[in-house]
């Protein structure tokens, strides 16, 4: 990895070098100034192990001694301390030998050894813990704000890789919804291409339930009325005393594009969107709700050819994983609607081949505990109200925002099967104590498997903004196949 | 690639390498004889040993050698020459190899004997450096050139300095596009709408030889209108908005009112920059930036955003590489940036590199400090008061060229500089631009002005020419022949569609001053009744507001009993006045009933006329002449009341001028349709906007929720206007849409979508079919 940042330095002397060239013609004929030229155009890797990724997005703060990384078990009994309370679940078994996760995950148990289990993501200091300003940094990699509009990781493999498959658009973004939601703005800041573009952004299907309708005529218009309109459409423009101008590249793109759009709704690619093609008793397996649909969408879309899925289990906030109380009974219902449907999606994928090339990542924007707001040592503004001894239910569970561990779980797509990496402590402050990862590690493992290097980059205001930042990012090779 | 994989490896081999153990120390080799010329003796060496590692960003060893006065500053090690000096000179001896740990050059070839004579002689005869070669990135004058116009040939400055140029390119000038052309672009560039058709045919038919003057200058007259279509790309530039990341907690703020009135009564481009960076608490919203909560990277503090969105947006330079370390893209040093930064601090700021504090301050700045420095002992508001002075002073020229550019790119296609933020870089027409900038200084800084001029030239009016790829150096250079096709913005597409069916939306987001007045507000009311007696004398619209009482909405039944409206004309009850628009937070708003269709009424009283909704609920009404009073009885429904759910609600009466009946899409907040068409957060500064249509916002124009229900909305009321004549409704659009009539050919292919007789949903389809095409999303 070191090769690859010197390379990087050393083309950006190249530019240098030639600029300095030209400003030497200058010299001669007058004050003609240079042009820095652009970087050298990114390149990918050689190979990558995986075709596509779905990103299971636990919005909200999912706390890792609830969910992957369990510790001793706290029934509720009033009087209980909450420096006492480690973990208000019991652990359970795994397909794994020794590897236990938390109850409430019996299915995903089932298929933990198709998984690598990362213990170990440390998340950065942003100044008081914020879920949008993690979750910010989480998408893009750069904490907000930024003098430039970061992409969103799904828009980075959308502008490097392209879709799979023509008719589909390469990165879809499902079960998060605008309306009404507080902190809305706080996530169309990271729900972008960013400089990239919009050509990049994401397809975005706020509620599975009813995504057949991004791909099908306007509601009440049949098949017929739609092609009726098209095909008007596109006599009309033929007839035009325009149409006979010449080329024009923004004339060009508008019909190409509705040409695409218009293909689209009528190509097999596009039943992607239609759950109830959906045999009834799979339906069924992964109708948990919305984030169960999402996963049966996210299955969908990547066998039609999506390159980047991102499937939220919604960041409302104090709804979802964002559990300020009632903790443990909230993570009993968050719980019924990831388990089954993780738990099929991976089975799905692996029956239709195609869990080998697709990484699915489960990861959220910080952990829970009941005691730490923010890092152990460097507590921040408190959040939650916690009393020090618990007599209420509602006052059991994990309510606090944790940055100092997190779980990850990748299946599939070149992550090593049944293999834990990283390790916290199982007495408080429940920290990480082996190989800790950051999130720009993480970023650059993920990227890693899809043959993008965390060097990669794309140019604005004439300058290289890469995937991570300075494009220093090191990938953890440790949790793939092959490095 | 492998000559830059050598290059790296050249890079990784320890200095010693390249030094050799068993060199004896080297004596300096003589001076040469001859009498040094710069170009040809020193140049060359400079450029092939030295400026990769001494230049253009990269300042190793802290030396620089862009130029003289960097040379004579040294670098870490002080200074590197020594005048007249050569023997003495840092420079000499390490080019000599005299510190075997640190040769130089440090790659590449050593200096062969000639090579160092010739530098010391350089040195030891004065060190001569002609002032036009600077080594380091384009810097553009600061100043204004003069240039004189032309001679001769047109009459409109403009065209005269552009035939000069087409002559000297050896190519004609082009014709003038025709007057419904003519009219369409200066409409959407002016104002932002579609010319009307009635005006548009006596503008045609019109004979008058100045008539296109007129038409600019009658658009230009329209103050509002210009107000609000120039509003968006203010916004842009200055990245105002209603809502967005910051507002959630007081960490931002909109300057909509004070912009909009600025624009409205054409302030002065100098003016309204001062006070951007001097403000009033109404427009302090700029240069505040925002700040968004937690810990933010320094370079992203606020007055370090203060320092990064003036120099891109008044003075056409990025600042913001800068402000995390010296810049590769300019020649802006870290210290450059928090000077500037520390303008809007009471201390000067500490520097920070890449995030980590350096413990040096870079004091305070301006930078430009040709045009004069800023006095460090005055308060920081006093400071901002000079800053503003400086950026706005008449010969700061990069003020007026980087404004007279955006004008100019806004209504041509591209700037005469490419690149609309870095006024460095060359233009294509570098006397023109500054000929407008000093232009543009003369009139008072009327930006009505250069819009008029524009406009008003041949060059302006020539016809479109493709979007090319392509800059201003010599190998892609392009030949400016007409304005290059542009697209309708998200605004103007929208607008335009509103203008196409009369379905204007009535519920801005952003609330202008004046705008709406709040004439009665009713506390949060759960039962009883009150009564409403207000002046409306002079209002034009009446609004009827109903809000929740804040527990949510159930049974939030809400009666306007006996409303009406009084004066010397009599009583008009308003249950026999047609409202303009009328919604309701359940069910619909009824006459003479509740909104469950049961009697009216209010504190236990039955009524026995008024009306009855459902919070939240907006009825609005174009107010008859006559009547000076506003008069009803409002209260929560008694029926309501009595189910015992917790009802709450809240009555507003506003009135608004007949112009807040047609908002305009500037004022509403974003959405996924306008997003897709390009409208950005504006989150960041935003000078040019993606034009080139997307699969994703193709899906939105096919079968987005927003669109069609537009369309819908659109068709019933075409409909409803031309009394269900189809044929009509196609004239009417296409006149409209596209300032002409259909073809023979074009009106069969609609009228068959349109239907006979004329169907909803036809002239929905045909509406978008006419939205799609390039005709009409194009400006050419």
């Amino acid at each position: 990895m070191a090769h690859k940042s010197r390379l990087s330095a050393s083309l950006t002397r190249r530019e240098v070098l030639q600029a300095a060239a030209v400003g030497s013609i200058a010299a001669l004929t007058g004050p003609l100034w240079a042009v820095p030229k652009e970087p050298e155009p990114p390149r990918l890797l050689p190979r990558r192990s995986a075709d596509a990724v779905i990103l299971l997005w636990m919005a909200g703060g999912m706390s890792h001694v609830e969910t992957f990384d369990p510790k001793r078990y706290q029934p509720f009994a009033p009087g209980l301390k909450t420096a006492d309370m480690l973990c208000t679940f019991p652990a359970i078994n795994t397909s794994v030998d020794d590897l236990q996760i938390s109850e409430g995950l019996e299915n995903i148990a089932k298929v933990m050894d198709r998984a690598t289990l990362i213990r170990s993501l440390v998340l950065p200091d942003l100044g008081f813990i914020l879920h949008t300003r993690h979750q910010y940094h989480w998408h893009t990699g750069y904490e907000p704000p930024q003098s430039v509009a970061a992409p969103h990781l799904g828009s980075w493999m959308a502008q490097a890789l392209g879709p799979r498959d023509p008719a589909m658009p390469p990165f879809i973004d499902i079960g998060q919804s605008y309306e009404g939601n507080g902190e809305a703005e706080e996530l169309k800041a990271f729900q972008t291409a960013g400089f990239l573009g919009s050509e990049f952004g994401p397809f975005r299907i706020p509620d599975p339930r009813t995504a057949v309708e991004a791909v099908r005529p306007p509601k009440g218009m049949d098949a017929q009325r739609f092609k009726n309109r098209y095909d008007a459409w596109q006599r009309l423009a033929q007839a035009s005393p325009k149409s006979s101008q010449p080329k024009e590249k923004q004339k060009e793109a508008l019909e190409q594009s509705l040409d695409r759009a218009y293909r689209l709704m009528n190509s097999p690619a596009a039943k992607a969107f239609d759950l109830h093609l959906e045999p009834q008793p799979s339906f069924d397996v992964y109708n948990t709700g919305k984030f169960g649909l999402g996963c049966l969408l996210a299955r969908r879309a990547v066998e039609a050819g999506a390159r980047f899925v991102e499937v939220s289990t919604e960041y409302i906030p104090f709804l979802g994983w964002d559990t300020h109380e009632n903790g443990h009974t909230r993570l009993v219902d968050m719980k019924k609607q990831i388990d089954r449907p993780i738990a099929q999606l991976i089975l799905d994928l692996e029956k239709r081949g195609l869990l080998d090339r697709t990484l699915v990542v489960l990861a959220s924007e910080f952990s829970r505990d009941a005691l730490t707001e923010g890092k152990p040592g460097k507590p921040v503004k408190d959040q939650a109200a916690q009393p020090d001894v618990i007599t209420d239910l509602k006052h059991f569970g994990m309510h606090r925002h944790f940055t100092a561990a997190s779980s990850v779980v990748l299946w599939g797509g070149g992550a090593k099967p049944g293999f834990v990496y990283g390790r916290t402590a199982d007495e408080r402050p429940l920290a990480v104590v082996e190989n800790p990862m950051t999130v720009t590690e993480l970023h650059s493992t993920i990227y890693h498997a899809m043959g993008i290097p965390p060097t990669y980059h794309a140019v604005t205001e004439k300058r290289p903004f890469y995937v991570t930042p300075d494009g220093k990012g090191k990938a953890v090779l440790d949790v793939l196949q092959q490095g | 690639m492998n000559r830059w994989l050598g290059l790296t490896i050249l890079l990784l081999i320890p200095w010693t390498w390249v030094a050799g153990e068993d060199d004896p120390p080297p004596s300096l080799p003589p001076a040469a004889q001859q009498k040094v010329d710069f170009r040809k003796d020193i140049q060359p060496i400079l450029e092939k040993s030295c400026l990769s590692c001494h230049s253009q960003g990269n300042h190793r060893g802290g030396l620089s050698l862009e130029s003289r006065a960097d040379l004579l500053e040294g670098g870490e090690s002080g200074a590197v020459v020594v005048l007249g000096q050569s023997d003495q000179s840092l420079l000499i001896q390490l080019v000599a190899g005299h510190e075997p740990e640190r040769p130089m050059p440090a790659k590449g070839d050593r200096l062969s004997a000639h090579q160092i004579g010739l530098l010391r002689a350089w040195i030891d005869q004065g060190l001569a450096w002609p002032s036009d070669v600077v080594f380091g990135f384009p810097r553009a004058p600061v100043r204004l050139q003069q240039p004189a116009l032309p001679e001769g040939g047109a009459d409109h400055p403009i065209d005269r300095w552009l035939h000069a140029y087409l002559r000297q390119k050896n190519v004609p000038p082009p014709a003038v596009v025709s007057d419904a052309a003519f009219a369409r672009r200066v409409y959407l560039d002016l104002i932002g709408l579609l010319p009307e058709p009635s005006v548009l045919q006596r503008f045609i038919a019109d004979q008058a030889p100045d008539k296109r003057a007129r038409l600019v200058e009658a658009l230009l007259a329209r103050h509002e209108d210009y107000a609000d279509h120039w509003l968006t790309f203010w916004n842009d530039h200055l990245r105002n908005a209603y809502r967005g990341t910051g507002f959630i907690d007081g960490g931002r703020k909109t300057i909509t009112n004070w912009l909009h009135r600025s624009l409205a009564e054409n302030k002065p481009y100098d003016r309204l920059v001062r006070e951007l960076v001097f403000p009033t608490p109404e427009s302090e919203g700029f240069i505040k930036g925002f700040v968004w909560r937690g810990v933010v990277n320094a370079s992203q503090s606020t007055p370090i955003q203060a320092a990064q969105n003036v120099a891109q947006v008044f003075l056409g330079t990025n600042l913001k590489c800068a402000s995390c370390h010296d810049s590769f893209v300019n020649h802006w040093r870290l210290k450059d940036a928090y000077a500037l930064a520390s303008v809007f601090t009471e201390q000067p700021l500490e520097i920070h590199r890449c995030d980590k504090p350096t413990g040096k301050s870079a004091g305070i700045g301006f930078i430009y400090p040709e045009l004069g420095q800023l006095d460090a002992k005055l308060t920081q508001r006093e400071r901002q008061r000079q800053l503003a002075d400086l950026i706005t002073k008449a010969e700061n020229g990069r003020f007026a060229r980087t404004m007279v550019n955006r004008l100019w790119a806004q209504l041509l296609g591209r700037g005469l500089v490419d690149h609309v933020d870095d006024l460095d870089q060359p233009a294509w027409h570098p006397e023109l631009l500054d000929w407008l900038a000093a232009d543009f200084i003369a009139h008072g800084y009327d930006l009505k002005h250069t819009l008029r001029l524009i406009c008003t030239s041949q060059a302006y009016q020539w016809p479109a020419v493709p979007m090319q790829d392509g800059g201003s150096s010599s190998k892609t250079a392009i030949v400016f022949t007409g304005p290059t096709v542009r697209r309708l913005t998200a605004e103007q597409f929208l607008d335009g569609l509103a203008t196409l069916t009369g379905v204007w939306p009535t519920r801005p987001a952003a609330v202008l001053p004046n705008a709406m007045k709040l004439l009665f507000e009713s506390p949060v009311m759960r039962d009883g009744s009150l009564p409403i007696d207000v002046d409306i004398s002079d209002a034009e619209v009446l609004r009827l507001h109903v809000r929740d009482g804040g527990n949510g909405q159930h049974f939030d039944w809400a009666n306007w009993g006996e409303v009406r409206l009084a004066g010397p004309q009599g009583t008009l009850k308003l249950t026999e006045l047609d409202w303009l628009s009328a919604t309701t937070g359940h069910g619909k708003v009824e006459r003479n009933v509740n909104v469950n269709q049961e009697p009216l009424r209010i504190g236990g009283t039955l009524i026995e006329w008024g009306l009855g909704t459902h919070a939240r609920s907006e009825i609005v009404y174009r107010l008859p002449p006559g009547y000076t009073r506003f008069r009803a009885t409002v209260g929560p429904d008694t029926g309501a009341v009595e189910r015992k759910t917790p009802v709450s609600v809240q009555f507003q009466v506003f009135v608004s001028p007949e112009r807040s009946l047609y908002v305009r899409s500037v004022f509403l907040h974003d959405d996924e349709l306008s997003r897709a068409m390009g409208r950005p957060t504006r989150d960041q500064v935003v000078t040019r906007r993606e034009s080139l249509a997307t699969l994703i916002e193709a899906l939105e124009l096919t079968n987005g929720k927003i669109l069609d229900q537009q369309l819908r909305a659109g068709a019933a009321k075409l409909l409803d206007r031309f009394q269900g004549d189809g044929s009509a409704i196609l004239d009417h659009l296409y006149q409209t849409a596209l300032g002409r009539t259909a073809t023979e050919d074009e009106r069969t292919i609609a009228m068959t979508l349109i239907g006979t007789p004329a169907q909803a949903q036809g002239v929905a389809d045909f509406l978008w079919t006419l939205l799609m095409l390039p005709e009409y999303q194009l400006i050419d």
